[in-house]
C-alpha cells in the first residue's frame, strides 16, 4: 500500500502544527514542532517587532515572552536569557519549538536602555 | 657548512639556513605581524566544531578535554588561528596578534603600561601552545593579547614544491582567518566612544595604520567605525559603535569572488543561517557574504586583496550619508539588522 499523509498519521509520524499568536502586531501564523517560532515567522513575517537575527540563540533581539502554550528550548545566550527570566516565560524565538499553540510578545534584548537616538541620520543608522 | 657542490640539493638546504640565521643575528624587530586568533563563546561545541570543520573546512589541530577546539586553516602554519570554547553565551572571549620577537612583548608591555593599561605577564604555556604572552583591556573592554610564539603544524601543502591548494578540503575550504571586527561601547549623547579611544591606543601603542574610517553624527566627527593594519591588506582588525561591546564578525580569507558565491551556495545546501548573501564592500573592497555559526556568532567569507595598504597611505573617510554605500556597495542601503545584530 503507498505511503499517504493519512497512513503517516495512523502511525503518530506526522507532522503536528501549532498555531502561534504574535501580540502587538495581530498576527498568528503555523509553525511545526520540528520548526523555530523564528523561522515560521520569517517565511510570512519580515518586518515584525521580533527581529529576524542570528538564529543560534547568540544575539538575543528575538527576545520573547510567552504568554501562553507549551514549548521546548535548546540553548542560548545566559547574556540574553537568565534562568529567572526563563522562569517566567521568557525565551528567544530562535531556539523555541511549539508543543502547542503560543500567544506570544516580543520584548526585545536584555541589554542596558538606549538614550534617544541622535538626530544624525549616519549615528541613528548606525545604532539602528 | 658542507661543501659547495654545483647542482646538489643541499646547497639550497645550506643557502635557506644561511639567509635564516642571518635574520637572526639581526634581530629583525617587526612589532607586530598579524592576527594570531580569536577564542570565541559556543552554546553547544560539538555543533560548533562541526560548522567550522565540515562547513567551512578549518582543520583540527586541537581538542581539549572538556571539548575546547583548536582550529587551523589550510594554508596557516600556526597550530591554531580559532578556538571554540564551551559557554553558555556566545560572543568572543579574547583576540590575539603575534609578534616578530619575545623583545617586542617587552617594548610593548613598557610602553602599554606607559599608555595607563594594565598589562599581565602570561608564561609559556598560559596561552595555550603558545611562549610568554602578555594580556591587557583594550579601551573598549575587549580581552587582548600579544604572544611571539604558538606551535607550528605547518601549511596543508608543505614547503617543497607545493601544490597551490591541498586536496580533501572539506565545505567551503577558507585559507586562514583574515580579520576580526569588534564591537564597540558607544553613546555620542555622553560623549563615550571607545572606537576612537580603540582607534588612538592601536595608532599610538601597538603602530597599527588607519586604512578607512566612518565620520557621521551632526558635526561629520563621530568615529563610528574604523579599518586598522598592520598587514599590507586594508584591515586586520575593525571597530564598530554600538550600545554595548561585543563581536560583530570573524572573517575567513578566500582568493576571489568566485569562491565567495560558491561558500554561499555551500552555506545555503546546508541550511546555514545566511546573513547577507555576496556583494561588494565599498569600504576595503572586498567581496563578501556574511553568515553565522550555530551560536549566532558572524562568520564572514572576504576575497581579495582589496588594495596595497601602507602606513603612509592617507585614510580613507566615509561619511554618515555615505556609511550604507561603503558597507554594501551595490544597494547602498541596511539589510536586515546588520549592525544591531551581533554577539
Amino acid at each position: 500500500m503507498p505511503a499517504t499523509i493519512g497512513a503517516l498519521a495512523d502511525h503518530g509520524v506526522r507532522p503536528v502544527t501549532h498555531v502561534i499568536t504574535l501580540l502587538g502586531v495581530d498576527i498568528t501564523f503555523a509553525c511545526g514542532e520540528q520548526s523555530t517560532v523564528l523561522r515560521a515567522l520569517a517565511t510570512v513575517y519580515q518586518a515584525g517587532s521580533i527581529v529576524s537575527g542570528c538564529h543560534g540563540g547568540g544575539c538575543g533581539v528575538c527576545r520573547v515572552r510567552v504568554a501562553q502554550g507549551h514549548y521546548e528550548c535548546s540553548a542560548m545566550s545566559r547574556a540574553h536569557v537568565t534562568p529567572a527570566d526563563e522562569a517566567e516565560g521568557i525565551t528567544l524565538a530562535c531556539r523555541t519549538w511549539p508543543r502547542s499553540d503560543l500567544v506570544i510578545e516580543a520584548i526585545g534584548r536584555r541589554r542596558p536602555a538606549r538614550s534617544a537616538p541622535p538626530t544624525s541620520k549616519g549615528v541613528t543608522e548606525w545604532e539602528s | 657548512m658542507a661543501a659547495f657542490r654545483p647542482g646538489h640539493r643541499s646547497n639550497r638546504q645550506a643557502a635557506t639556513s644561511a639567509i635564516r640565521s642571518a635574520n637572526e643575528q639581526r634581530s629583525y624587530r617587526m612589532g607586530i605581524m598579524r592576527l594570531g586568533h580569536v577564542r570565541l563563546h559556543v552554546l553547544d561545541v560539538d555543533e560548533a566544531a562541526r560548522h567550522y570543520e565540515e562547513t567551512l573546512g578549518l582543520l583540527r589541530s586541537h581538542r581539549d578535554d572538556d571539548g575546547t577546539t583548536y582550529l587551523r586553516g589550510w594554508d596557516e602554519w600556526d597550530m591554531y588561528s580559532v578556538i571554540l570554547m564551551p559557554s553558555d553565551r556566545a560572543g568572543i572571549d579574547h583576540t590575539a596578534f603575534k609578534v616578530r620577537t619575545d623583545a617586542d612583548l617587552d617594548d610593548f608591555r613598557k610602553r602599554i603600561t606607559a599608555a595607563g593599561v594594565a598589562v599581565t605577564e602570561l608564561a609559556p604555556g598560559q596561552l595555550s601552545f603558545c611562549g610568554r604572552a602578555i594580556r591587557f583591556d583594550l579601551p573598549s573592554g575587549h580581552d587582548f593579547y600579544l604572544f611571539a610564539d604558538k606551535e607550528q603544524v605547518g601549511k596543508a601543502v608543505g614547503t617543497t614544491n607545493p601544490d597551490p591548494w591541498p586536496d580533501g578540503l572539506k565545505g567551503v575550504g577558507v585559507h586562514w582567518l583574515d580579520h576580526v571586527m569588534l564591537m564597540c561601547e558607544a553613546n555620542p549623547e555622553t560623549g563615550t566612544n571607545t572606537v576612537a579611544d580603540n582607534v588612538s591606543f592601536f595608532s599610538n601603542v601597538l603602530d597599527f595604520g588607519l586604512s578607512e574610517q566612518v565620520l557621521a553624527g551632526p558635526d561629520g566627527d563621530f568615529m563610528a567605525a574604523a579599518w586598522m593594519f598592520r598587514t599590507s591588506t586594508p584591515h586586520d582588525i575593525a571597530f564598530g559603535a554600538g550600545p554595548v561591546s561585543g563581536l560583530h564578525h570573524v572573517s575567513f580569507f578566500l582568493d576571489e569572488w568566485s569562491d565567495v558565491l560558491r561558500a554561499a551556495d555551500i552555506l545555503a545546501k546546508r541550511e546555514v543561517r545566511v546573513d547577507v548573501t555576496p556583494q561588494r564592500h565599498g569600504i576595503t573592497r572586498g567581496s563578501t557574504t556574511y553568515f553565522f555559526d550555530p551560536s549566532g556568532n558572524r562568520n564572514e567569507t572576504f576575497a581579495g586583496l582589496g588594495y596595497l595598504a601602507q602606513p603612509d597611505m592617507p585614510t580613507i573617510t566615509w561619511d554618515g550619508e555615505h556609511l550604507w554605500r561603503g558597507i554594501f556597495f551595490h544597494t547602498g542601503a541596511v539589510i536586515g539588522d546588520f549592525l544591531g545584530v551581533y554577539t
